[in-house]
């Protein structure tokens, strides 16, 4: 019975690892924040450049023994931009859309060792200059972004088409704070349509089993 | 003057009589526009939104706006002089970024000026893009007005309609590139991609204003314990809050209202012990009731003009909302105590306002206009999406042998639970009047929440109404794609291809039927959207699509959207692309075509005779020597220099001689000389250079915008450094911050660039950071070019 139940799951396996191949990403950024202590600010910026509507999702905020400081969040930067398009918080998740030139969110947070959060963007391109998404780390009152880069950010994403992943980022230090780049790695996220095809394969599996115990 | 002007200003009459006077227009003038940048000024050429008002004032000159006073400025345009024509330089990308101020167009935020002339557009393939972060449409047309597009491709435009203050409707949005008020309009040979026309939301509460057709209703105003009620939206305005005691200002066609005062212009003022003031003409938005000091006198909105929005009823006393105008959202009661008290109805399109549910009896919310939401207790409903690409509202459209994909009409929601508004017409909405639809393909265009797709047509109760739809592929579009409702209305029909056909859906007790005339239900497979040989990009279609070879005949048109002529290979296609090649691969691949190449002025050819000086100096595009090119057309001219050579311009009647790339425009036989002379400069390499772009980053601490360019050497020879980014035609008010110097005797003269010390051979990159300081937050743009080696710049 062992060895039917083996043999039908390895019959299985080419259904189950295409339903492995169809899934969608979220991009879990994590970010070593050890080196800082106390209040900090966590930004987030989403520039509109081309016709292409795009909105990026950012939830699941960690702050690993830190925590948001509530009520200081801010879609305007302090009233230099409209605010449309940038709404939420650190506690609840933050939604950028590009309906603006720039949509900017800040919210000071308690450093905590590490932070980390997911992010899901849409990646609509029509060019030539992209839309571009930017994580920001500063201090309490922003008078320094802590990165190497003249942006002053950790991390930019391009929005210029095609699948988001890892590579998609341009990482950044911050040598004077001691702060390494961000890490970003992609979480799988089954598809309804994987679902279906994990089922598929778990019947499958299940009616071979049936199958080659009748025949014995 | 050859139109008579909504225009309102009589010191802007006055001036225009001064410069008119002895002008007695005789026939249509000939209008290029020689810059793609979007401005109103005296110098750097003629641009569209300038060429309009020369067409719309048979006079060289536009309008500004000093605070509330119009500014006339002489322009570098042609003038216009009766039945005009405007040209486009062929092929070339505008990108609009900004609203034109304009006091004469109640339909909402739009690029150029309200058209009440009669305007032929000769686009040669231009295409013209919204850009940046405002959302506004490319044009608007009175009804004075008649406007005629030729091949031009419209993508990425946005109508939005205002959002409702606390309580109040959404406001209509309608026409995301054109609005058609009861003008006329005509398009041939073009290509709408990617518009929207998104509803205003409802909003939440009581007193608020509803939105306008663009304007949002004024906010909350709480003053007391007794609230005033706040503006109705205008038609771009937005209404205010209340000016202490009295009720807030309806917005205006160009300003936002300002306290108790309406908005610039038409703008009702808010109400002071006394109900609210109506929108004072189109576009203007409605008043709020004014606060009483005691909770048993109540006071109105006042009613919106066309465009705008109700003003809310005061709160406390529970003031009735008032109506919405065309497109405007209702506003809503205020709060009532025993006896309720009701919202505003919506215009037509708009969200109804917020009624009030008293301890006695209750207030009826307002009913939403056609597919506008209704309001229902502290929530307006949300403001309908119609015409993702074109609305019409009772005037005459006619398209042939154009494309529409990927337009959208979306309803605004409502978060305070009243009901959403509807999206209706995702490429084309037509109200009343006449819509002629001729050999065009509408595929994947959508209403969201919504019906008819790809066209709607709608009918109020008896108005005269023609619907003409003959050899055209609707499909791909979503249910009900294409829409008809109404009891008596005309037409005509043959020939169509409609996958999702009307079947009597009920819809905001609206009930719609399919469009007539189909021969097939079948997908027809047609190809993305791309450049298919013709000037404006279409969809092309095989032999094996259910389009091949089907359409009516004997309605057909004699050419398709590229110029290809009808039949080809044995009959008609439906849709605006003709198959003329047998081999199914071939498809994407240029036929000869054999159309027409019509400009302005007729088919008369003249000379163009390019000259080089000294000889060997550079080179030119058009090559020297001699062409013939169609009279009045534009004809894009190149000039670069030999390596040690530097350009010095063009010698005549160039739309721009400083300019190594310029457009001209001939009437006669001409000849033009490229100037050159010998100089130790750096040389153009731009054509032999890749560039990428990444996107602006925002330095929050800098404020300034961070962006890097990337430079590959795309072609097979070393390229000798050091390389100069070069920035031309940078966005107004804003700097590049990081500058190395900018350029003198390498034309354009003036131009900031960076340089890095950098020799690239064949495929190597080198990237350059460019910082730039923009105060205002505006998009930038940018033309860019590359200079090369040790000389100067």
């Amino acid at each position: 019975m062992v060895s039917q139940l083996l043999r039908a799951l390895v019959l299985s396996i080419p259904v189950l690892c295409v339903a492995a191949s169809a899934r969608a990403s979220s991009i879990l950024i994590h970010v070593d924040t050890s080196p800082l202590s106390g209040i900090q600010t966590l930004g987030f910026g989403l520039t509109n450049s081309d016709g292409s509507a795009n909105t990026v999702s950012l939830s699941a905020f960690d702050f690993g023994g830190g925590s948001a400081v509530s009520g200081s969040e801010d879609c305007t930067f302090g009233g230099l931009l409209s605010g449309a398009g940038c709404s939420g918080d650190l506690t609840n998740g933050v939604t950028l859309d590009d309906v603006d030139v720039a949509a900017l969110f800040t919210q000071q947070f308690a450093a905590g060792s590490m932070l980390s959060f997911l992010l899901t963007s849409t990646n609509n391109y029509t060019g030539p200059v992209p839309d571009q998404f930017a994580l920001y780390l500063c201090d309490a009152t922003i008078s320094t972004c802590f990165s190497d880069d003249e942006s002053g950010a950790l991390l930019l994403l391009n929005l210029v088409g095609g699948t988001l992943s890892p590579s998609s980022f341009e990482r950044f230090g911050a040598s004077s704070e001691g702060l390494d780049a961000p890490t970003v790695t992609a979480v799988p996220v089954p598809e309804p349509g994987t679902l279906l095809l994990l089922l598929t394969g778990g019947l499958s599996g299940a009616v071979r089993v049936r199958g080659l115990g009748r025949r014995r | 003057m050859k139109r008579p002007s909504v225009g309102r200003i009589a010191s802007l009459a006055i001036a225009l009589a001064i410069v008119l006077a002895g002008a007695r227009p005789v026939a249509g003038a000939v209008i290029p526009v020689t810059t793609v940048q979007q401005k109103i000024s005296s110098t750097g050429g003629c641009s569209l939104q300038e060429a309009i008002y020369s067409a719309n004032y048979d006079a060289s000159v536009a309008f500004k706006y000093n605070g509330t006073t119009p500014v006339m400025i002489q322009t570098q345009c042609v003038a216009g002089s009766g039945d005009d024509s405007i040209v486009l330089p062929a092929g070339v990308l505008f990108q609009l970024s900004s609203i034109v101020d304009d006091a004469d167009n109640p339909t909402g935020p739009t690029a150029t000026p309200i058209i009440f002339s009669n305007i032929t557009l000769f686009a040669y393939g231009a295409t013209l893009e919204r850009t940046g972060s405002k959302n506004f449409r490319l044009f608007a047309v009175h009804p004075l007005g008649h406007l005629t597009i030729k091949k031009a491709h419209i993508r990425g435009f946005r109508a939005q309609g205002g959002n409702g203050g606390e309580g109040g409707g959404g406001g209509l949005g309608a026409g995301g590139a054109i609005y058609v008020m009861s003008g006329s309009l005509v398009v041939e040979a073009s290509t709408f991609s990617a518009n929207i026309a998104r509803g205003g939301a409802g909003g939440s509460g009581l007193s608020g204003g509803g939105g306008g057709i663009g304007g949002n209703g004024g906010g909350p105003c709480y003053y007391t314990t007794l609230i005033a009620g706040t503006g109705g939206g205008g038609s771009r305005g937005n209404g205010s809050v209340c000016g202490g005691p009295v009720g807030g200002g309806g917005g205006g066609t160009v300003f936002n209202a300002s306290g108790s005062n309406g908005g610039y212009s038409c703008g009702g003022h808010g109400g002071n012990s006394g109900n609210g003031q109506g929108g004072q003409c189109p576009g203007g938005g409605g008043g709020g009731g004014g606060e009483h000091f005691t909770a048993s006198v109540s006071y109105d909105g006042g009613n919106g003009a066309y465009g705008g929005g109700g003003g809310g009823g005061t709160f406390g006393g529970g003031g009735t909302g008032a109506r919405g105008g065309f497109g405007g959202g209702g506003g809503a009661s205020g709060f009532a105590g025993f006896f309720g008290e009701d919202g505003g109805n919506g215009g037509f399109g708009g969200g109804g306002g917020a009624g009030h549910y008293g301890d006695i009896t209750d207030g009826n919310p307002g009913n939403g206009g056609f597919f506008g939401g209704n309001g229902r207790s502290e929530a307006g409903g949300g403001g309908a999406g119609l015409g993702g690409a074109i609305f019409n509202d009772s005037g005459i459209v006619v398209i042939s042998n154009s494309t529409f994909t990927a337009n959208s009409a979306v309803g605004g929601v409502s978060p305070g639970g009243a009901p959403e508004g509807r999206g209706g017409g995702g490429a084309i909405f037509s109200r009343n009047g006449q819509l002629t639809v001729l050999n065009a393909t509408i595929n994947g265009n959508s209403s969201v929440i919504g019906l008819g797709g790809g066209i709607m047509v709608a009918q109020d109760e008896s108005a005269p109404t023609l619907f003409v739809l003959k050899n055209t592929i609707v499909a791909n579009n979503g249910e009900a794609e294409c829409a008809v409702t109404g009891s008596s209305i005309a037409g005509a029909f043959a020939g169509n291809l409609i996958t999702q056909n009307a079947i009597g859906q009920i819809m905001r007790e609206k009930t719609f039927v399919a469009c007539p005339g189909v021969v097939t239900t079948a997908d027809p497979q047609l190809a993305p959207l791309s450049l298919n040989a013709g000037p404006t990009p279409t969809m092309a279609i095989a032999a094996s699509s259910p389009a091949w070879n089907t359409a009516d005949f004997g309605t057909s048109l004699g050419f398709d959207q590229r110029g290809q002529r009808r039949p080809a290979l044995g009959g008609v296609d439906i849709g605006a692309f003709e198959l003329c090649l047998q081999n199914l691969l071939d498809v994407q691949l240029p036929c000869v075509i054999a159309g027409f190449e019509e400009s302005p002025g007729g088919e008369a050819a003249v000379q163009l005779t390019i000259d080089v000086d000294p000889p060997g100096g550079g080179t030119t595009v058009p090559a020297e020597g001699t062409i013939s090119v169609a009279a009045s057309s534009p004809v894009a001219l190149t000039a670069t220099p030999n390596p040690g050579y530097r350009f010095t311009g063009w010698s005549q009647n160039v739309a721009d001689p400083a300019n190594p790339s310029t457009v001209i425009f001939l009437i006669t036989s001409q000849t033009v000389t490229a100037g050159f002379e010998a100089c130790s400069c750096a040389e153009d390499v731009t054509s032999s250079i890749g560039l990428t772009y990444g996107g602006l980053t925002i330095n929050p601490v800098t404020r300034r915008y961070v962006q890097t360019v990337t430079l590959k050497n795309t072609s097979s020879t070393t390229i000798d450094g050091p390389l100069s980014l070069v920035l031309d035609q940078l966005t107004a008010n804003v700097t590049l911050y990081n500058p190395t110097g900018s350029t003198t005797l390498v034309l354009p003269a003036g131009r900031p660039y960076i340089t890095v010390d950098a020799t690239l051979s064949p495929g190597q990159i080198v990237s350059v950071q460019l910082q730039f300081t923009n105060p205002g937050n505006v998009g930038v743009t940018y033309q860019a070019r590359v200079l090369a080696g040790s000389g100067s710049r």
